[in-house]
């Protein structure tokens, strides 16, 4: 799933501060539940072995 | 030289020329990504006309050209080639631009009947890591994302900002998923008995293959790979007969490793095509 980017990888500033002022990210989502830290992100791909493979 | 956004025209015909599709051939990807269809005397050309670069392999509009060169039209880079059409066949078509290939990704193709029973060896990691999962979540669902939009784009936007340094075709995803979701694409939400969403699933079609475009979940042990399963076992995806194209690992050697023992259908390479140096 998910495909290269066609330019270098990584997110362009114009997209996150679309993101951020649509308020699609940072803060809690509507239902109350907090994002995950990325400290936990990281334990879940070492037992995994996939983790953050989302594609 | 016209200009179009009706990628119809150059899908349809990439069928009746026979040739396989790639990830990028639905008509969903190529709207969320914005690209262009080009006529340019008697071909057709997808273009990245932002970035300059042509997406797909040009093709003739009439069966007739096939094996004739591309009239003069200059090209720097060809982004993907598709496994139907042979290295000689695309060489003679860009003769005189001077590209070569090279590797881009490969592209895996599943069979979701191969998904049901999960028996033998070689599916013992999967078959483990789905009973993990049902433990751990025993009801999960996926279903119409409609009434879960506000979650979903929350869970998309903050999955992209968290990999903003290594993620690839953020756009793109951020317009399938989150601010102009294509007309021909499904989308599920994969969402709790308490109605919170742990995920979103989105795909699309061409005449041969289902793309499994997206997959993205919260980051919780073997959520993402039951999420995948589910997918694969739905009424609608076995229902449909196609082979599912579930694209490449984008530059990620764990996800090639994942999907190496996920036992899939095929695994081809797809080049890209540049100057040669």
């Amino acid at each position: 799933m998910g495909g290269k980017s066609r330019k270098s990888g990584g997110v362009s500033k114009q997209l996150i501060s679309r993101l951020t002022n649509a308020n699609y990210s940072g803060g809690p989502v509507d239902n109350g539940a907090k994002s995950k830290s990325s400290k936990k992100e990281k334990k879940d791909d070492r037992k995994t072995g996939l983790g953050l493979l989302s594609d | 030289m016209t200009e179009k956004q009706d990628w119809g025209c150059y899908l349809t015909n990439m069928n009746r020329l026979g040739l396989v599709p790639n990830f990028y051939c639905s008509k969903a990807y190529l709207y969320a990504c914005k690209a262009t269809l080009l006529e340019v005397e008697g071909w057709w050309i997808v273009k990245d006309v932002p970035n300059d670069i042509i997406m797909l392999p040009p093709i003739p509009m009439d069966r007739k050209n096939v094996g004739e060169p591309l009239p003069d039209y200059p090209i720097d880079i060809i982004w993907s080639d598709t496994p139907g059409m042979s290295h000689e066949v695309l060489a003679g078509i860009i003769q005189g631009n001077c590209l070569e290939p090279h590797f881009l990704d490969w592209q895996y193709v599943y069979d979701p009947k191969n998904f049901l029973k999960l028996e033998g060896g070689q599916w013992h990691t999967l078959r483990k890591n789905i009973r993990h999962a049902r433990n751990e979540y025993p009801e999960l669902y996926l279903v119409p994302f409609q009434g879960y939009l506000n979650q979903i784009k929350k869970l998309v936007g903050d999955w992209i900002v968290e990999r903003k340094d290594t993620i690839q075709d953020a756009e793109t995803i951020a317009e399938y998923l989150i601010f102009n979701p294509p007309d021909k694409c499904e989308i599920r939400a994969l969402v709790d008995i308490h109605g919170n969403v742990k995920g979103v699933l989105a795909w699309d079609y061409n005449w041969k293959y289902i793309n499994f475009r997206y997959c993205i979940t919260e980051s919780l042990p073997y959520l993402n790979e039951y999420a995948r399963y589910l997918f694969y076992v739905s009424e609608e995806i076995l229902k449909d007969g196609r082979k599912v194209n579930d694209g490449g690992i984008v530059d990620t050697p764990g996800l090639e490793f994942f999907k190496d023992r996920m036992n899939p259908y095929s695994k081809t390479p797809i080049h890209s095509w540049r100057k040669k140096v």
